[in-house]
């Protein structure tokens, strides 16, 4: 089995975002970024696969600009064999939506014909979480969203819903994996690994190239923060509580 | 693994984000973006090597201490204990008196596992040596305890046998003390040789058997002398011989000539010392050869040529011992930082100034507190990785100013560093003074720093009595040449012209100063030269520290990007606060040191005993 793993370089999940001076967008100068926690899992997941030599091939796929090789690179540290960079100056926060990333997504396998594609169930930037969706919806392939548990033997998934985890089986690969938080642990590279993965080879080629039309048909307008969340106040007794919630907040 | 759960946990709470107009660092222990532009932005100190590895190999040690850090102050509270009656099976070869917390083998495991004890292997990542310094000043800045230093430790006894043990030693037991089997230490001092190594009353004999010696005495100080929980530990001890002072290899385990364990050997551990810091690595004294006449031990190198063997080791040593000062340092002040940042109390005292109380971190008192910690730390950073890169060049100029800076790199952090470490306490005010926060424990656990390898007396007197007489005084001539360039190229720039000017005065002092108390030894008052030792060493550390900003200034104003960054801006505001709080110092000193009779040479014992 081959396997194809989307990884994305965002914000640091440990930051704290600033919103730039034009309120079109966060800062992102000088701002720490790593691969998106979510990918991280999608990786680890294949590499597992790898180790219990049910796959023989993990390439890590990556859109963003020219510092994305670095995401990239930490794949093939963790364990991923190679890596293809899509390059673009859009900003992959918003610029480029998850439409745009799905349907370069659906050229890359294409090309390559995986047997499972594995994506993070969504990225902490944009949190659209339908990249996944959308990029089975293009290739006409089964999806299997939010996956707590892949068994490729049995061909099931456990995904997370709302009210607990459910089984769903599929009926065939290649198939679409997201992979939500509980699928896995992910390991840190080591320093040996980090230091074969600068050998390990990574294809680049420009977004634009593909022949895909990126455009989402949506602008951002304006980038704000959360209005910051006013004082409480205190009341005198129980009466005064019952008084607030029934006539001031309309709860009972 | 709960701390890699807690991690996705927290990518998931992401929404929840709060906005603040400060941006700390991504790692409370450490600074890792700092290191990289130490590392490979600064012209003139270090010398380039691919910087390709840098921020990877980095981040993996930011990874190592943000997911394990958490356990450090563990090995604090719960000090290692010696607890003979405790041991259950005594044939097992890890059996041991001392009784560590649980945790560490875990860690000791997973810090083997992520690759951090190959890094200077010529076949595998063979990485730079400064590098590898800079790897190391992250992963202990998490560990302040000293529990890494196992490692450490086994690192030195592994490259003591490389460099002077036989093929047959080094095939028996190299390997096992690299891939994380085994560990090592270096068993020099004794209760009543410590400085002095001369006094050691540990004797060897030869038994007849070519290398092998019966070894008996008594051994003080001896850091992971046992712990528990690997199979072997391999002893670096000294001994001596009818030829002199001795290396020796002393297994705990004797080992078979096919790799398997033999008897145990003939020593006994009698204690462990109780640390005022540091605890995350028992301290032993133990005694050899109680039962039998002596403990089993091969000669490493010639007999009487222990201790040259040993100054093989001592640069490096005493290179880490500055980077676990320098790393203190900038722990504290980040801890100080985020505390800082988040304390609201007290109002501006400028008149129309909002009543609203502020972070403290907008008091100028606490920003003098800050800025005089990263004068200190980061100075003292730059200085040891300065050093370390000067000891992976073969050229002869090099090797000659890094003997006057190893002194230097060994003293000036764990003193001033430790300073810094006063002032991050004192930022957080009386919660800087409970084991709530972790500042106390920082403090403890640096004050070693100014002890272990070489006291800063030890230190005063080799930078003074030796370092500036060395190859007829060439070595210091080219310390202060180097600083005298420095000054030159950054003359011309307004950022860096008043810096240079006062940088230049202070070296021509010194220089002077120099002069006046090296003709004096020469003239015979020895004792009243070297009653000055610990202020000429400081003075010269200052002005070594004062270069290391002149250097980082330098580099931060000619940044194209220097408008636009704080970071940048931060190092020249801080070159010129140590420009003006501590250099400004050196030459009331040097006038002191120049025209004064020293008080201390003139103070007898009886004086103080009265």
């Amino acid at each position: 089995m081959r396997v194809l793993v989307g990884v994305k370089r965002v914000v640091d999940y440990a930051v704290k975002v600033r919103v730039a001076a034009d309120k079109k967008a966060v800062d992102l100068a000088n701002v720490k970024m790593s691969m998106n926690p979510f990918c991280e899992i999608a990786v680890e997941e294949a590499v597992r696969l790898k180790e219990a030599k049910k796959a023989t091939e993990i390439i890590a796929v990556s859109i963003g600009p020219k510092a994305a090789a670095e995401t990239i690179r930490t794949a093939l540290a963790m364990g991923c064999d190679r890596g293809i960079h899509l390059t673009t100056d859009a900003r992959t926060d918003q610029e480029l939506g998850p439409n745009s990333v799905a349907k370069l997504l659906a050229k890359v396998v294409e090309e390559e014909s995986p047997d499972a594609i594995i994506l993070g169930k969504q990225s902490i930037d944009g949190d659209f979480g339908c990249t996944g969706a959308m990029l089975a919806e293009h290739l006409k392939i089964p999806q299997c969203t939010f996956a707590a548990a892949i068994d490729f033997d049995a061909k099931t998934v456990e995904r997370e819903t709302d009210t607990g985890t459910e089984v769903v089986s599929f009926p065939s690969l290649p198939a679409v994996f997201t992979a939500d938080l509980r699928l896995n642990e992910p390991r840190y590279a080591t320093l040996p690994n980090i230091m074969k993965a600068k050998k390990k080879k990574i294809d680049t080629k420009a977004a634009d190239s593909l022949g895909v039309e990126l455009n989402e048909g949506n602008t951002v307008l304006e980038v704000f923060e959360p209005p910051p969340r006013e004082a409480g106040i205190f009341v005198d007794d129980v009466d005064g509580l019952v008084d607030k919630l029934k006539n001031e907040a309309g709860v009972l | 693994m709960l701390q890699q759960t807690a991690r996705a946990l927290r990518a998931r709470a992401l929404s929840r984000r709060t906005l603040s107009s400060y941006s700390p660092p991504s790692s409370r222990f450490c600074d890792i973006n700092d290191l990289s532009w130490q590392l490979h932005s600064v012209p003139h100190l270090i010398a380039p090597f691919d910087a390709s590895m840098t921020m990877p190999v980095l981040e993996a040690a930011e990874n190592f201490v943000n997911a394990h850090g958490h356990l450090d102050p563990l090995f604090d509270v719960h000090e290692s204990k010696f607890e003979p009656a405790r041991i259950s099976d005594k044939s097992s070869p890890s059996a041991s008196p001392i009784v560590l917390h649980p945790e560490t083998k875990s860690l000791l495991d997973e810090y083997v596992s992520a690759g951090f004890t190959q890094m200077q292997d010529p076949d595998g990542m063979d990485l730079p040596y400064t590098l590898t310094c800079a790897v190391n000043a992250v992963t202990s800045s998490a560990f302040t305890s000293g529990v890494l230093g196992h490692w450490t430790l086994t690192q030195c006894a592994a490259n003591l046998l490389a460099e002077h043990g036989s093929p047959e030693l080094v095939s028996k037991y190299h390997a096992k003390l690299i891939d994380g089997s085994w560990t090592g230490t270096m068993a020099l001092s004794e209760t009543q040789a410590g400085s002095s190594l001369l006094e050691i009353r540990t004797k060897a004999t030869p038994t007849g058997n070519p290398g092998e010696y019966k070894i008996k005495g008594a051994k003080m100080w001896t850091s992971g002398a046992d712990h528990g929980m690997y199979d072997n530990v391999i002893h670096m001890l000294l001994a001596k011989t009818e030829a002199g002072i001795s290396l020796f290899l002393v297994p705990k385990n004797l080992v078979n000539d096919d790799g398997s364990l033999g008897a145990r050997n003939d020593y006994e551990i009698n204690g462990v010392n109780h640390k005022m810091g540091c605890r995350g690595l028992a301290n032993c004294y133990w005694s050899l050869g109680d039962e039998t006449g002596g403990a089993t031990g091969y000669l490493i190198g010639e007999e009487g040529k222990g201790l040259n063997c040993m100054f093989f080791m001592m640069n490096e040593m005493r290179i880490h011992v500055g980077i676990g000062a320098a790393v203190c340092g900038k722990r504290g002040l980040q801890e100080s930082l985020t505390y800082a940042v988040d304390r609201i109390q007290g109002r501006r005292k400028q008149p129309n100034s909002p009543p609203k109380p502020i972070p403290i971190i907008e008091h100028n008192d606490v920003k003098r507190m800050l800025l005089q910690q990263k004068a200190y730390s980061e100075g003292a950073m730059m200085l040891c990785l300065f050093a370390a890169s000067l000891s992976e060049s073969s050229e002869k100029s090099n090797k000659l100013l890094l003997e006057v800076l190893i002194p230097l790199v060994k003293s000036w952090p764990s003193e001033w560093c430790l300073e810094a470490n006063k002032w991050a306490i004192q930022v957080l005010g009386g919660y800087g003074f409970t084991r709530d926060f972790p500042l106390e424990q920082i403090y403890r656990d640096n004050r070693l720093n100014m002890i272990h390898e070489g006291t800063a007396g030890i230190q005063s007197l080799d930078l003074l009595g030796r370092k500036t007489m060395m190859a007829d005084g060439a070595a210091f001539k080219l310390f202060l040449s180097r600083v005298g360039e420095a000054c030159e190229r950054h003359s011309s720039d307004p950022a860096t012209s008043a810096l240079s000017a006062q940088l230049a005065s202070a070296t021509e002092k010194l220089a002077d100063t120099t002069l006046h108390l090296v003709t004096k030894m020469a003239a015979g008052e020895v004792d009243e030269a070297l009653a000055s030792s610990h202020d000429f060493l400081n003075a010269v550390g200052h002005v070594a520290v004062g270069w290391m900003w002149i250097e980082q200034a330098g580099a931060a104003a000619a940044d194209p990007a220097y408008e636009e960054s704080h970071f940048l801006q931060g190092k020249v505001l801080a070159a010129k606060y140590f420009y003006e709080n501590d250099l400004s110092k050196v030459p009331e000193v040097c006038s002191r040191l120049r025209n004064s009779v020293s008080v201390v040479n003139s103070t007898t014992a009886s004086h103080l005993l009265h």
